[in-house]
């Protein structure tokens, strides 16, 4: 069941987002094996200790997605502005200056970050760490047992 | 049972329910980010000649209805390389091209082959070269390449730098020696190198084929969210 419903939460990312997060899932249980060898099966990570990490990892990268999105679009049109180009167009989307299409991303991550404040992940969420980094601390906070931040 | 240090529950309910309450913003943003991360990555490049000191104008195709100048990027490698924009760099007499999409034929082609060897490079620095009778399957020859890029919105394991450095090998096979040793660090680039850009990180599958390329001193570079293209004249890539 766990599984279905992680299958469930999957499917809604849009596909080009998925691309971004598919084999994420799959690098964290890399990462995690890894750092895992040789220690006894009793004291490894349990299964719903695990996919919390999966989650978490996932909502940060959705996050950083989000946020690099947002920066991506507005550094593009400020260098088209410099020479001229007022907007760029994205099919039936328009990009200007810090139109809401340019903030969407912002505003995306504003959304995820306040749905979130509730799960202490609000401090992990301003750092900057490589998934390998954040799968690290996060596996430290379930051994020890505390909180995230 | 949920771990200890986080409600699983909760955390789960707290992600489905974003994707339903966001469902919409997060389709538009999903379906744009790749085409924006490709915009972004062509504005990179011709903001690196700005910064370099070069003039940069951009050309644009007219709009069929209104007969005016559209800025229109390539977001596909279809389409004639002229009824899109390009950038004229220039810098004293030295003049290039940037272009999005164009497709270039590799270093090994010959026109008398079956089939032709080409491809479409992502952003495409090239000696200034007159396209408008390029047809969609036209590509510009090899000896018109200065530099390329590739973008792509995802991280970068093992196999996709390893697909770069192939694609290098079709394209300009010369980057792949021994280039970057002495005094190349002090030395002014002219141009970038060619580049894979990635918009999220280098997983360590992927950095470990770059400790490799850093190694084997190929005059290619990789950029990441946190090592970036634009910004610095002297570029101070991430694989230097």
């Amino acid at each position: 069941m766990e599984d279905d419903r992680e299958e469930n939460v999957q499917i809604v990312i849009p596909r080009s987002l998925q691309n971004r997060l598919s084999s994420l899932g799959t690098y964290v249980k890399i990462i995690v094996d890894e750092q895992e060898t040789g220690i006894p099966k009793k004291d490894r990570l349990r299964r719903e200790e695990l996919q919390a990490i999966r989650y978490v990892v996932l909502i940060y990268m959705l996050n950083r997605i989000f946020l690099e999105g947002a920066r991506t679009a507005r550094e593009a049109v400020d260098e088209l502005a410099l020479h001229g180009i007022p907007e760029l167009v994205i099919g039936r989307t328009r990009f200007a200056g810090r139109n809401e299409n340019v903030m969407l991303g912002d505003r995306l991550s504003g959304q995820l970050k306040e749905l979130c404040s509730g799960l202490g992940l609000d401090d992990l969420l301003k750092e900057r760490y490589s998934v390998r980094e954040l799968v690290l601390r996060l596996m430290g906070r379930v051994r020890d047992g505390s909180a995230v931040d | 049972m949920a771990a200890p240090w986080i409600d699983l529950r909760t955390l789960k309910k707290t992600l489905a329910d974003f994707f339903d309450e966001q469902r919409q913003p997060i389709t538009t943003f999903g379906s744009t980010v790749n085409q924006t991360f490709e915009a972004f990555v062509f504005a990179s490049v011709i903001g690196w000649y700005r910064e370099c000191g070069w003039d940069v104008v951009i050309s644009n195709p007219l709009n069929e209805v209104t007969g005016k100048p559209v800025f229109k990027l390539k977001f596909s490698t279809r389409g004639r390389p002229a009824d899109y924009s390009h950038a004229t760099c220039s810098n004293g007499s030295v003049v290039v091209h940037v272009r999005h999409q164009l497709r270039v034929a590799t270093r090994h082609h010959r026109d008398k082959q079956k089939n032709k060897a080409n491809v479409c490079l992502d952003v495409a620095v090239i000696r200034p070269t007159d396209v408008s009778s390029y047809s969609t399957d036209t590509a510009a020859p090899n000896e018109q390449l200065i530099s390329f890029g590739e973008a792509k919105h995802m991280s970068a394991f093992a196999e996709l730098v390893a697909g770069f450095i192939g694609l290098v090998h079709e394209m300009q096979p010369e980057r792949l020696k021994r280039t970057r040793i002495g005094s190349w660090n002090q030395q002014r680039v002219d141009h970038p190198a060619p580049f894979l850009y990635v918009s999220g990180v280098l997983y360590f599958t992927a950095e470990g084929i770059k400790e490799t390329i850093l190694r084997r001193r190929y005059d290619i570079d990789l950029y990441t969210q946190e090592d970036r293209l634009s910004g610095s004249p002297s570029l101070p890539a991430s694989i230097r």
